[in-house]
């Protein structure tokens, strides 16, 4: 089993009363709510976190992509990325991902990404979301009708980009080029491995079980609500006469280690409050585009009366009883997340150890004692059976960063 | 009555309402669909043979998929009228159907008699930007629409039925309209038809509605600007000027065939 550190990257600066002034903390957030000096703390105060998972044990470190939000911080997860691949050496930068339909033309995902495994010797994750729609169709103003077309048509752009070494015309619907030529290429062959962080619909599991890629599903509701999708993805390759690989797929969990439940409950609890009752606050309005989901998915979800992922207004104690967050003593938390892989039969997890607006030291702490006192009972969970195809194969021997030289030979004073 | 035809170079279904007796006119619908515009294209056949298509994506006509622009809905249009065997017809438009109605007579302008914009997307206004029929709870959109919120139409628009089957249907039909709409109209409405408006050489009628929260009297006297000896026509209505000001609209469209004296 896989362990990431996840980091969402909240502005944990919003005022206390927001949700009762604002109706959004998406897409029309006011910008006068950002303050660049508390961003400057913010950015280093992630980044910072980020790298000591990497140094503590955590097999991988993710970032993502949002736009117009409060609670994620990252428009370009590449540039993130970049700075985390400089000061980590053995981890996976899983990145989840490049909203593929927004990068125009998307060469430049096969471009960033390249760099980013060749700066970081082969340690890149490739992720490929199609992106929410507060993400894609508001914020970035996409036809929500053709999003997926264009973003299908982009991934296959990509990964041609990077197999290939001849200079290529490529005649698509959404991007037309002459000349494709993705210069520098990846390190790893014949790519790196590709994620699709997904929210549960058929044509993403389908996609990836076709496609081979791994399927990640991406929601703060837990593990317990998350079953039913999950499933949905086993299915899809049971159907499909594949094997049903627990590396094939990822998740995320709030996770949060104390002495006691108690404990527990009063340091961790306002964060988590905050996180899903103030940044969980999306208008109405802005919660679908028309033609985000096709008109079968949505009378599928009728049909099956799916509840939405969105959790809001919700207390600690709820949280825990629901799997939203794995919380308690390193031995409950090692029992719940053993029993998330199982139910889900998931291989890589995501654990968001920095919740809505924790404050830096808490979450070094929180971070330090999965590291120390969880992920390693349950790192060999599904070694017995299965191998990860899914995860970076590194360089043997990276050129790493070296310490800048006080005095460069030849040169004068 | 409801008709399908079917075009014969894509093969696509078309399926229109036929009413009325007389001149014929070609009726295009809003974002929302034909249902909402019929009031007035019942009225409007008291003096025309009125001809209203359901725009790809609408009701049984398919062929959204390959639509991707106001060109290609004005071409569909074009084959729509072949198909109808109609050489030159007078063509009016709502909201949506207001904009490709522009379109097309900007584009295929021989082809079009006269012209009804009521309350047209295609242009957008000067200052304020245009509140978004995209991003809006069900509940605030009606608002938007009508002038009065709490009207009967308005009523019927804001779907509720206690029967969760006919419920779901209505939230299918409504989610395929906006679909439709937002493939042409995202982000915003303004596909570059300011730059072809002088191309409309048809007697022109620009209809607004005095309480429309949508679309102001400025930006309707803005639209019949662009049309040169385009009138414009304020009626006292909300956005949804077929269903709350039918009669007016119906009378002001149907003064246009009428022949001034020399």
């Amino acid at each position: 089993m896989k362990f990431m550190s996840f980091n969402l990257m909240p502005y944990r600066f919003l005022p206390m009363d927001f949700p009762q002034k604002h109706r959004s903390v998406w897409v029309d957030i006011p910008g006068d709510l950002y303050d660049p000096v508390k961003g400057n703390q913010l950015y280093n105060e992630y980044m910072d976190q980020l790298e000591y998972a990497a140094q503590i044990g955590f097999d991988g470190i993710c970032v993502n992509e949002h736009h117009a939000n409060g609670y994620g911080l990252m428009p370009s997860p590449n540039i993130i990325a970049a700075g985390l691949a400089r000061r980590t050496k053995d981890v996976a930068l899983v990145v989840l991902g490049n909203s593929v339909a927004l990068y125009n033309p998307p060469l430049r995902v096969a471009e960033e990404f390249a760099m980013l495994d060749c700066i970081s010797g082969g340690r890149l994750v490739a992720g490929f979301p199609v992106g929410t729609s507060m993400d894609t169709n508001y914020a970035y103003g996409q036809v929500p009708t053709t999003l997926r077309e264009k973003y299908y048509e982009g991934v296959r752009l990509i990964l041609e980009a990077w197999k290939r070494n001849d200079v290529f015309a490529f005649n698509g619907e959404f991007t037309q080029l002459r000349y494709v030529n993705c210069w520098p290429k990846p390190f790893q062959k014949p790519h790196p491995p590709v994620w699709i962080p997904g929210g549960g619909s058929v044509e993403t599991w389908d996609y990836c079980a076709d496609m081979g890629f791994l399927y990640s599903y991406l929601s703060f509701s837990g593990y317990k609500r998350a079953k039913v999708f999950m499933d949905g993805f086993w299915e899809t390759l049971e159907r499909k006469g594949l094997p049903q690989n627990p590396y094939q797929a990822g998740f995320v969990q709030f996770v949060a280690v104390g002495d006691s439940d108690d404990e527990c409950a009063e340091k961790f609890g306002p964060h988590a409050e905050w996180f899903f009752n103030k940044t969980q606050h999306v208008y109405g309005g802005f919660a679908e585009a028309p033609g985000y989901r096709t008109l079968t998915t949505i009378k599928m979800g009728m049909e099956s009366q799916q509840k939405g992922p969105r959790i809001i207004d919700t207390t600690w104690k709820e949280m825990v009883d629901r799997g939203t967050v794995i919380a308690g003593t390193p031995k409950r938390v090692t029992e719940q997340i053993e029993d998330l892989a199982r139910t889900l039969n998931v291989g890589h997890l995501g654990v968001l150890a920095q919740f809505g607006d924790m404050p830096h030291d808490k979450v070094m702490v929180n971070l330090k004692r999965i590291a120390t006192e969880v992920t390693p009972q349950l790192k060999h969970l599904w070694d017995d059976k299965w191998e990860d195809h899914w995860w970076p194969k590194p360089m043997a021997t990276p050129r790493l960063p070296h310490a800048i030289p006080k005095f460069v030979e030849g040169v004068g004073q | 009555m409801s008709n399908t035809l079917t075009l014969p170079g894509t093969g696509w279904a078309v399926e229109y309402q036929k009413v009325g007796q007389g001149p014929v006119m070609v009726y295009l619908h809003g974002a929302f669909g034909l249902e909402w515009s019929m009031p007035l294209v019942q009225e409007l056949a008291r003096s025309h043979t009125v001809i209203a298509p359901c725009m790809p994506g609408y009701g049984a006509s398919d062929g959204l998929d390959r639509i991707g622009s106001f060109y290609d809905l004005s071409v569909w249009l074009d084959e729509v009228l072949d198909a109808l065997k109609l050489d030159s017809v007078a063509l009016a438009g709502h909201d949506f159907g207001g904009a490709a109605a522009a379109e097309y007579a900007s584009l295929f302008r021989r082809r079009v008699s006269e012209l009804a914009l009521i309350a047209p997307y295609g242009l957008w206004p000067q200052g304020e930007p245009m509140p978004d029929i995209f991003a809006l709870t069900p509940g605030a959109l009606t608002k938007l629409l009508f002038a009065d919120p709490t009207g009967p139409h308005a009523g019927a628009f804001n779907i509720q039925h206690p029967d969760k089957a006919r419920q779901d249907e209505a939230i299918l039909s409504r989610r395929q309209a906006m679909i439709a709409a937002a493939k042409l109209l995202w982000p915003i409405p303004d596909k570059g038809l300011r730059h072809r408006l002088y191309r409309i050489q048809a007697p022109t009628i620009v209809i607004g509605g005095t309480r429309d929260e949508l679309m102001g009297e400025a930006y309707i006297r803005d639209f019949a600007k662009g049309i040169a000896g385009a009138r414009v026509q304020m009626l006292e209505a909300g956005h949804m000027v077929p269903q709350e000001a039918t009669m007016a609209a119906a009378a002001s469209i149907s003064k246009l065939s009428q022949k001034v004296p020399a």
